[in-house]
């Protein structure tokens, strides 16, 4: 008894570590895309669509 | 068996930890530098530290002597002239506020401002060109100048520098005819207009390069010989003479604040390729007090003060309520107006990369090519067609300014 319980404890600790590195490797592959162009923007403006704005306005 | 489980355990709570913090951490830093932690001597002779005391900086030599180091600050950084320091030893700066500092210094090997770069001559035969020049100064080789030859009629440059060659110049060869005399020859098949020399160092604020109109040797006209062989130093163009954009670019970057009175001496990218030079040199005169203004309405509405831009719909029915006669004129005038006011976005642009670069985000090769991109296209919207090719421009320049920002470095 004693060891089945040691086996099943053992089994679902290994799946935990299985999961865990699976949520790690799609953790590292979001941050390796690195942030969209929006979010870029967002935190650094080009002010570049004021600028498109007044292409359409004038021409 | 149940030390195993529990060992087990431990292993699986620190992976999920490590999974689980995202690489936070970082500590330290809080971006300023504290005083002298980054002191250091070049080869070139120049100190530079941050003290925050901006006040006269005082050396003693390594032979006991005292004397008072030229330089200029920055943010509280000083940065001496270039070799200042040209003896190897230990050196002292004094300070009688936070104590002396020692500084080991490895002696000066080489300098810009003490090189001698000075073309004499520039002669082609056809598909052969000859360039004689002098060369000298402590630590100077003629292997590592960059030689470049502007061809006739065209923008196009070749280049020959110890990082890069041109495919169309063949059996390049250097000889050296006397102490500091230097022949340069080179098989190259179309016309050259121009040869400049420069030393890769030395691009800036020493403004250490030479060049010449090369000359064809048949040429008999007295006048054409004469102009040809009357080298330009770089001391007298400045920035705005090197033959390459990315030189001039480059050599803007690295200018000190103290240069920027010098700025009238540089010839903004688009007024070089524009027929009416003046009219644009003086409209970019215009809106140098907007950079006074924080980036942001306030700055754009100085400029369009400086455009005489008002609202751009009530003026396009202002232009369209005039006479027939006036009307296109009016509508052409506010169109360059409102060009005007788009390319100085993309100026803008620069500028805050320019930013980024002195808070040390950004490299100085990123923000040079960045800045390259944006005169360029600057000049193409110039000659776009219409308003199609223009949003073209305007979205490239974005995307120009996605790439660049996903290099900035994060602050500490």
């Amino acid at each position: 008894m004693k060891i089945a319980a040691i086996l099943m404890i053992f089994l679902l600790f290994s799946s935990l570590i299985i999961v865990g590195c699976a949520d790690q490797d799609q953790i590292s592959e979001t941050s390796a895309s690195g942030p969209s162009d929006e979010e870029i923007l967002a935190q650094y403006p080009d002010d570049l669509d004021a600028a498109l704005e007044e292409l359409e306005m004038i021409e | 068996m149940v030390y195993l489980a529990v060992l087990l355990f431990s292993i699986a709570s620190v992976l999920a930890a490590g999974g689980g913090g995202g690489g936070g951490g970082g500590g330290g830093g809080g971006g300023s530098v504290s005083r002298y932690s980054d002191i250091k001597c070049t080869d070139t002779g120049v100190l530079s530290f941050t003290r925050g005391a901006e006040n006269e900086v005082k050396v003693t030599d390594p032979n006991g002597e005292e004397k008072i180091i030229p330089g200029s600050w920055k943010n509280g950084k000083f940065t001496s002239d270039e070799a200042s320091m040209v003896k190897a030893g230990k050196y002292v700066v004094k300070d009688s506020k936070y104590g002396d500092k020692e500084v080991s210094c490895p002696g000066l090997t080489f300098s810009c401002t003490l090189m001698t770069l000075q073309l004499q001559e520039c002669q082609q035969v056809p598909g052969k060109v000859k360039v004689g020049f002098v060369l000298k100064g402590i630590g100077t080789s003629p292997e590592d100048l960059e030689y470049q030859f502007k061809q006739q009629d065209s923008s196009r440059i070749f280049k020959r520098s110890k990082t890069s060659i041109s495919s169309e110049l063949k059996n390049f060869q250097i000889t050296k005819t006397s102490a500091d005399f230097f022949t340069l020859e080179t098989e190259l098949a179309p016309d050259i207009e121009k040869i400049q020399v420069s030393h890769p160092r030395c691009v800036g604020e020493y403004y250490a390069y030479s060049k010449i109109a090369c000359q064809k040797e048949e040429s008999k006209d007295e006048e054409e010989k004469a102009a040809a062989s009357s080298e330009e130093s770089g001391k007298k163009l400045k920035c705005g003479g090197y033959l390459d954009i990315a030189d001039r670019v480059k050599c803007r970057l690295r200018l000190r604040e103290d240069q920027a009175a010098e700025y009238e001496n540089f010839f903004p990218e688009e007024c070089k390729a524009r027929n009416d030079q003046e009219a644009c040199l003086q409209a970019y005169r215009a809106v140098q007090e907007c950079w006074d203004f924080p980036n942001g309405p306030s700055r754009i509405a100085c400029v369009k003060g400086q455009l005489k831009l008002g609202e751009i719909l009530t003026e396009q029915a202002n232009c369209n309520a005039l006479d027939a006669g006036k009307r296109e004129n009016c509508n052409q005038e506010l169109r360059d107006k409102a060009h005007g006011l788009i390319k100085f976005r993309l100026y803008n642009l620069e500028e805050e990369a320019e930013e980024l670069m002195e808070e040390g985000r950004l490299s100085e090769e990123e923000v040079a090519a960045f800045v390259v991109t944006m005169e360029e296209s600057k000049l193409a919207f110039n000659k776009a067609a219409n308003k199609e090719e223009r949003r073209a421009i305007i979205l490239q320049a974005r995307k120009a300014w996605i790439e660049l920002m996903k290099k900035v470095k994060v602050e500490a």
